[in-house]
């Protein structure tokens, strides 16, 4: 018999902030800890977007000012940046794991609290019944330490108000309870219960009392569609689907191996489909694992995230190869490898490249700046790849600064010079880091001799100064100038700060 | 030549962008030894008034210019900067009008050099990013040296800037080439290199985002700052010309003073061939006769001769002539005007019927007003309707042409939580952090941390700076002269108003008058009021009721006051008031007077009510050392209480002149600004007192009281203007309930009172109210028959469209101009022509015959305005939902359609307490009770009085601890009461006042800061017939009552 499970998640965002501050040792493992706020920004404001229950008693509410919601915590609240997309990416995932309970599972999208349906229709037996399911998804909620509601029914929609009315229940048919159940727990947009309330109806019992004509007349089919969902009076096609998650590709040995080069080419077998995989679906993988696992021992897993996107083989597998190769595989027969995955736990699109449409025939270019650069990234963490950013700014020391490898697409373009200059205003060499170099000046302390390679030349022209103060904001008080000199026959580009000079590029 | 002068410089009147005040460019100046300063601020001459004013202070002379932008005649091209300074009246003139022009326009073309440019000195600034030479750039110069000839100079600038040295030698090569002599400036944008900071915040503020973002927006470097002559002639070594070019400009514009700019007022203010003096003597004359039909008092006619005579001997008898031509014009269109302010202590302002204070009734002292002494420019506010106020001020840019009249800017400047909020946001801090610390700094809390005490730091800088220009609320310029030949006009952000470049302080300086038009809602209701009251005669014959005739001192409308029964009331409505009415039971109009000055901060803060109070009461014995005392401070029971009265003492007491007791009005409005000018007026107030015979505690005991004016205070004058106001608006509301309510509720937002209080102090003065109904019911609130017999019975309150939510006026005036026969008697408004009139009878047929939109029928139906339809609330709503805007093009507007027929819906019961809030939410009142009714059971329970059990003396004792729950009327935290908040509750049983110490009010504000309901425990306090709760507890009570269609008032 048809059976849906339905899994509401009230505070998904707050308990997933909790998981992550969990994992970094930032929150309380015991206990229910400080309330937690999270903050986005909204035309220049900071607003609390959503928040933990306890917070929630305190009286804060999504919408609110953070100012006044720093206030009602007394001042003891935690906050983190509120992430929509991270808060669905996580509940597909979540979706993704909950196909343990059934055969298919799907992110609810109606509007409402976040939710997760499961077809679990002829899985009774396997969970010993129903209220069995329930205990299992009830046990599974507090080990997951999610706050959530959860409850069986007939069809989604009925569900759904099912978990959100009468949780941890299994509701047989659609009788009384739908009836008394209040409107919102349907899951419409927002403005058909606020209209509906303002005529006095509340329940889904006075709702259906209207009428499918009236209904309709003034707040379109969708209100009585759904409603004959939940009653079943319509049947409702399933359209649950596996989420989008990891795309895995496995191989089974034979026995238990301890060879490297067996699992090495295991691995660039997995590799290669997955990669098929990928590009069958226009993907490029960010985030890469494998895993080994063992007959006796720990699994090893080695993970891997990506600058930009990838799915050339040859580049994923140079970035997987220096590690793999360090990774232990024991002599004991017990501790060998018995099965190898390899997935892409996170990917984008990459569109159609070049090599896809030539079917195939030459593989994805994969070029070397990009295998590089995962490679630094692996070594230098996250942070420590920066790339330069070119910002207009009269001061030269300003007028670069860098970026985190994420933002590179963000960058402005650099300014370019004024054209009426016979002379651009920036060198077309830079010397860098600035050479200290001798300078002689006469008493208004203009350049009249430069030290360069061949000795003391004078000074045939100079330019200047052009005088930069630093930036006071970011507590710099010092002011240099800066000379274009003439000697040698190249222009050359000066700094003098304080007494001391220093060579900062040339116009060749 | 020897010597240097800066011609360039930037003051903070070249908004967001100069950084120094002029007195600070002056006196920097006077230290580098430079004899004169230029002033050109950009596309301004708003800031030379006070330059002027600097430059007398320093003894550096004032070179006034304005540096104006001209766009380039080549498309894309920069715009091209040129200096300007006038070297005789002519160039003023001219450069007033070359930016007047510009402000109309919106741009400025170089060709209007051509006509403007005679009388001035030039200078072009080469635009930065131009080749200079480049082609147009060079047409440019060469064009503007046929027109200027040896006038135009080309500016050497040195900022420490990339290229500069090349740009120098170009523009040296162009000077010589175009044969015009190369001029120096450091175009200063602050006095001293220091300032650079504040000038980087300022470009920020200007470009809308934090300093770090706005990367060449900024100016590299400190350079461009006031540099002494030796400083100047080492930049320009290689151009000392161009120094020597400044002196000379300089020696040129001496021809030019600001000081020369003469005004004169409007002369055809009287019929061709009389005298302004004689016409006015004529009106005086008139207007005396009408006033005192019996015959002018004497000493009435005394004083008029006198200020008549004073009027001739300074010249003011146009200004006099114009203000009465002003009120003429409203009194003839039937708008209500009056006079306020220092006017109404002239004798003649009120023959002329611009004021209202009879000068037989009141001692008023004219040098006040006029003053021979002080020689400055009368002052005569006048307050109009405000809702027909538009029509007074365009009448006056038709009268005298908008280019001879416009109205007065305002200078909108940098107070502290403004500098604050600008500054945090332009160092990178978020909005919440900006806020946050703009409440601290209010607080005068410390700063956490270096970038909030730089924020604090550079704010305190900021403060006072000008921020742009704004319009004054209604002070009027007129010139006989072209206006915009004296000073530059701009259009206003209003439409169909222009203002002048100088605020009134400028104007004061300059010797010009204004004449200020202001608003007052008051009078908008008296003038409602007094047409509904003769709409609703009973006797359609009998005289329509005038302001005039309000019958004067009226024991009954004395009784109410008494009572403080004042709700509505202009003046003496708001809680203190109410509190002190009881105490000083007004019985005559001069009661009235004292009633209105005395609940303000100065007589507060000089501690004069208290003994004001104690003497009136009989409890303490009136004494005066010696007569002349006794007839200054007579009619205050030997209590100073108006600011005249200070005055008069000075006269009297210590042998000051009449003009001199001005100047100390002034030093006491001024004192905390300028401490040491009052302290210098005490000492010889206390000196000529004691050498008049007085005692000196005496004399220490007047000037104290004196200090206390420098708080907020009423002129005399002023409070009798406003006093009759409160007594004509009390008379109404005491014989005319239901006409003053319906006014009120018409005239809103004005006042302290909601329209659910309005309408509750209606009922309870026997006005019968009747809800809004789309049937019945006007745009706004009206008067209908009680029966069938006419208005022979007093009348009832229709509730009108106004005080639907989410209705427009528009739409609401649709729906009533369809209305049946059923309404003729209330309204008049006739049905539009070929559209079936009602009574309607159903939400539909009303929406087909009124064309309105079905967003308007949705409104109508949530403030339950279909009762006479048989449709409650929900019903209505319900068949609003069905309309459609799709369903209903124009030609089905046009034939009337047949009502599609849908049966009855089954709808849910509404329950009583939910009718009320929905109420609330949706027309801000109900009729059906008060939301606290629903909830007396369960706040009984909770230990909760009704509130008026704690006005009941038998019932809560002083004293006695008790519970009260109400909606929260009002929250006031004054700032002179040391952080007491005063909230006033109100429940079905009526208001009650709370007193919140700052202990317990820290202690509940975050639990009951935005509360709309609360439960307050706390002792009775009983004082004088004012009842009132300290509070010691305070708890929010919004989930029981869901306020949340309750206007809740706030006040700071």
């Amino acid at each position: 018999m048809e059976r849906t499970l339905a899994i509401l998640l009230p505070w998904w965002p707050a308990d997933r902030a909790i998981r992550s501050l969990r994992r970094r040792a930032a929150w309380p493992h015991e206990g229910e800890g400080p309330p937690l706020l999270l903050i986005g920004r909204t035309r220049g404001s900071r607003l609390v977007m959503a928040c933990c229950r306890q917070a929630w008693g305190l009286g804060v509410r999504p919408g609110d000012g953070l100012a006044m919601s720093r206030d009602r915590c007394s001042g003891q609240a935690t906050e983190v940046a509120f992430d929509p997309l991270a808060d669905a990416r996580a509940l597909s995932a979540f979706a993704g794991w909950c196909l343990c309970y059934g055969p298919a599972a799907a992110v609810e999208r109606s509007p409402g609290p976040h939710a997760v349906c499961v077809d679990v229709s002829g899985c009774h037996a396997v969970h010993g019944g129903w209220p069995s399911l329930l205990r299992r998804v009830h046990a599974d909620m507090a080990r997951l330490r999610l706050q959530a509601t959860a409850a069986v029914a007939v069809g989604a929609a009925a569900c759904l108000v099912a978990a959100a009315q009468h949780p941890w229940q299994v509701m047989e048919g659609h009788g009384d309870w739908l009836d008394q159940a209040p409107i919102e727990a349907l899951r419409l947009q927002p403005e058909v219960p606020t209209a509906l309330a303002e005529v006095g109806v509340r329940t889904i019992g006075q709702m259906r009392r209207l009428g499918a004509r009236a209904l309709a007349d003034r707040l379109g089919h969708g209100p009585w569609h759904r409603l004959q969902l939940a009653s079943g009076l319509v049947v409702e096609r399933v359209t649950c689907v596996v989420p989008d998650g990891p795309l895995r590709c496995g191989l089974q040995f034979d026995g238990p191996t301890s060879r490297p080069e067996a699992v090495r080419q295991a691995v660039q077998s997995c590799l290669q489909r997955l990669v098929h995989r990928l590009r069958r679906r226009c993907l490029g993988s960010l985030h890469l694992r494998v895993h080994l696992r063992r007959v006796s021992a720990e699994p090893t897993r080695l993970a891997w995230r990506l600058a930009r996107p990838s799915r050339g083989a040859r580049h994923l597998w140079r970035l997987m190869q220096p590690d793999l190769e360090r990774v232990h595989l024991g002599h004991d027969p017990s501790e060998g490898v018995e099965w190898v995955e390899v997935a892409s736990l996170r990917h984008v699109s990459m569109g159609l490249g070049q090599a896809s449409l030539l079917h195939g025939a030459v593989e994805d270019p994969g070029p070397s700046w990009a295998e590089w650069i995962d490679r630094m990234r692996q070594r230098l963490g996250a942070a420590g790849l920066r790339v330069p950013h070119a910002q207009p700014d009269p001061d030269e020391s300003r007028a670069w600064s860098t970026r985190p490898m994420t933002q590179v697409g963000a960058a402005a373009p650099a300014p370019s010079p004024p054209s009426e200059c016979l002379l651009p205003l920036r060198p077309t060499v830079r010397v860098a880091p600035p050479r200290a170099i001798h300078v002689a000046c006469d008493a208004r302390r203009r350049p009249v001799q430069v030290r360069l390679p061949g000795g003391m030349q004078p000074v045939q022209a100079a330019e200047g100064p052009e005088r930069v103060e630093g930036a006071w904001w970011r507590g710099e008080h010092g002011t240099h100038d800066r000379w274009r000199v003439l000697a040698g026959g190249t222009w050359w580009w000066l700094r003098r700060h304080d007494a001391a000079w220093w060579l900062e590029g040339a116009w060749t | 030549m020897i010597g240097f002068v800066e011609l360039g410089c930037m003051s903070n009147f070249s908004f967001q962008e100069g950084a120094s005040h002029a007195d600070e460019l002056f006196d920097r100046a006077a230290e580098l030894g430079m004899t004169a300063l230029g002033v050109c601020d950009r596309d301004t001459v708003s800031g030379l008034v006070r330059a002027l004013e600097a430059s007398r202070g320093s003894g550096v002379r004032l070179v006034a210019g304005a540096r104006l932008r001209f766009d380039a005649p080549v498309p894309g091209a920069t715009p091209v900067e040129v200096l300007l300074w006038p070297f005789e009246l002519a160039g003023w003139a001219n450069l007033c009008r070359l930016i007047t022009d510009g402000h109309r326009r919106g741009e400025r073309a170089l060709g209007s050099l051509q006509v403007r440019g005679g009388g001035l000195m030039a200078a072009v600034v080469p635009p930065p990013g131009v080749a200079l030479a480049e082609q147009w750039f060079l047409e440019v110069v060469e064009g503007l040296a046929r027109v200027f000839g040896d006038r135009l100079s080309l500016v050497l600038c040195r900022h420490g800037l990339a290229d500069e040295g090349l740009r120098l030698r170009q523009v040296l090569a162009l000077c010589a080439h175009a044969g015009v002599a190369p001029l120096a400036t450091n175009l200063p944008r602050y006095h001293r290199a220091s300032r650079r900071e504040l000038a980087d915040v300022l470009t920020a503020v200007r470009e809308g985002r934090p300093v770090e973002a706005c990367g060449a927006a900024l100016a590299p470097n400190h350079e461009a700052h006031l540099r002494s002559e030796q400083a100047m002639r080492a930049l320009f070594d290689v151009a000392p010309q161009a120094i020597d070019r400044s002196v000379q400009v300089a020696e040129r514009c001496r021809g030019f003073d600001l000081a020369q700019v003469r005004w004169r007022y409007p002369a055809d203010v009287a019929p061709p061939g009389v005298r302004a003096i004689e016409h006015l003597r004529q009106l005086v004359g008139a207007g005396a006769a009408e006033r005192w039909p019996a015959g002018v008092p004497a000493a009435v006619a005394a004083r008029l001769e006198h200020e008549l005579d004073l009027i001739q001997e300074l010249r003011y008898e146009p200004y006099f002539l114009t203000v009465h031509e002003i009120v003429a014009f409203a009194r003839g269109r039937g708008i209500l005007c009056q006079g306020r302010g220092a006017a109404a202590n002239s004798a003649v302002c009120f023959c002329l019927g611009i004021t209202a204070v009879d000068p037989d009734r009141m001692d008023t002292l004219f040098e006040r007003f006029i003053s021979r002494e002080r020689d400055e420019p009368p002052d005569i506010d006048v307050d109009f309707e405000h809702e027909r106020r538009e029509e007074v001020i365009q009448w006056i840019y038709r009268r005298w042409g908008r280019h001879h009249a416009a109205l007065t800017a305002e200078v909108i400047r940098w107070r502290g939580r403004s500098a604050v909020r600008d500054v945090g946001k332009a160092l990178g801090l978020s909005q919440d952090a900006v806020e946050r610390l703009a409440r601290r700094a209010e607080l005068d809390q410390p700063a956490q941390g270096e970038l909030e005490a730089r924020v604090l730091c550079m704010a305190v800088q900021l403060e006072g700076f000008p921020r742009h220009l704004s319009q004054h609320v209604g002070g009027f310029v007129m010139s006989h002269a072209r206006l915009d030949e004296i000073v530059p006009v701009r259009p206003a952000t209003m439409a169909d108003r222009t203002i002048i470049e100088w605020d009134k302080d400028d104007l004061e300086a300059m010797g010009l008058l204004k004449v200020d038009v202001l608003a007052l809602g008051m009078l908008t209701c008296i003038r409602k009021c007094l047409d509904l009251v003769n709409e609703a005669r009973a006797d359609p014959a009998a005289p329509a009721l005038a302001f005039h005739a309000i019958p004067s001192e009226d024991p009954a409308t004395y009784d109410m006051a008494c009572r403080a029964d004042t709700v509505g009331v202009f003046q003496i409505e708001s809680r203190a008031q109410m509190s002190m009415l009881p105490r000083l039971k007004p019985r005559r109009f001069y009661d009235l007077v004292v009633q209105v000055a005395i609940v303000r901060p100065g007589p507060i803060q000089g501690d004069m009510v208290h003994p004001y109070l104690r003497r009136r009461a009989g409890l303490e014995p009136i004494s005066y050392p010696d007569p002349r005392i006794e007839r200054v401070l007579g009619r205050t029971l030997g209590v100073p209480l108006f600011q005249e009265q200070a005055m008069s003492l000075a006269v009297v007491a210590a042998g000051f002149t009449p003009g001199e007791a001005d100047q100390l009005r002034r030093s006491i409005a001024a004192w905390k600004r300028r401490g040491n000018q009052l302290a210098q007026y005490g000492e010889r107030l206390e000196a000529g007192m004691v050498a008049n015979g007085y005692s000196r505690p005496f004399a220490q005991q007047v000037f104290t009281q004196i200090q206390g004016f420098s708080g907020y205070g009423f002129p005399e004058s002023h409070a009798a203007s406003f006093a009759l106001l409160a007594y004509a608006s009390a008379w109404l509301k005491r014989h005319h309930p239901a006409a003053f309510a319906a006014a009120l509720l018409n005239s809103q937002p004005m006042g302290f009172y909601a329209p659910a209080q309005l309408v509750r102090d209606a009922r309870e003065h026997g006005v019968e109210v009747r809800p809004i109904d789309a049937n019945f019911s006007a745009w706004h609130c009206t008067l209908e028959p009680r029966g069938v017999g006419g208005f022979a019975d007093p009348p009832t309150l229709r509730l009108g469209l106004c005080l639907v939510r989410g209705l427009s006026q528009a739409e609401g005036e649709r729906v009533a101009a369809v209305r049946g026969p059923v309404q003729a008697a209330g309204g008049g408004s006739s049905p539009r022509e070929g559209v079936a009139c009602g009574p309607w009878r159903s939400v539909e047929a009303l929406w087909r015959a009124a064309g309105a939109s079905a967003a308007a029928m949705r409104a109508l139906a949530r403030a339950d305005a279909f009762g006479s339809m048989g449709l409650d609330r929900a019903q209505a709503l319900w068949q609003a939902q069905r309309l459609r805007e799709a369903d209903m093009p124009l030609f089905e507007q046009a034939a009337p359609q047949p009502e599609s027929v849908e049966p009855r819906a089954e709808l849910p019961p509404v329950q009583a307490a939910e009718r009320t809030l929905h109420d609330y939410r949706h027309t801000g009142l109900s009729l059906r009770g008060h939301p606290v009714r629903f909830l007396r059971d369960r706040l009984a329970r909770a230990g909760a009085r009704p509130c008026a059990a704690v006005q009941a003396a038998h019932e809560c004792p002083d004293g006695s601890r008790v519970r009260v729950a109400g909606v929260v009327l009002l929250r006031q935290k004054p700032g002179t009461a040391k952080g007491t908040v005063f909230i006033t509750l109100e429940d079905e049983s009526g208001p009650v006042n709370l007193i919140v110490r700052p202990k317990v009010w820290r202690r509940f504000r975050v639990q009951v800061r935005g509360a709309h309901a609360l439960l307050a425990h706390g002792r009775v306090q009983r004082r004088d017939g004012v009842t009132q709760l300290l509070v010691t507890r305070l708890r929010p009570i919004d989930h029981l009552l869901d306020a949340g269609g309750q206007v809740v008032r706030e006040f700071r």
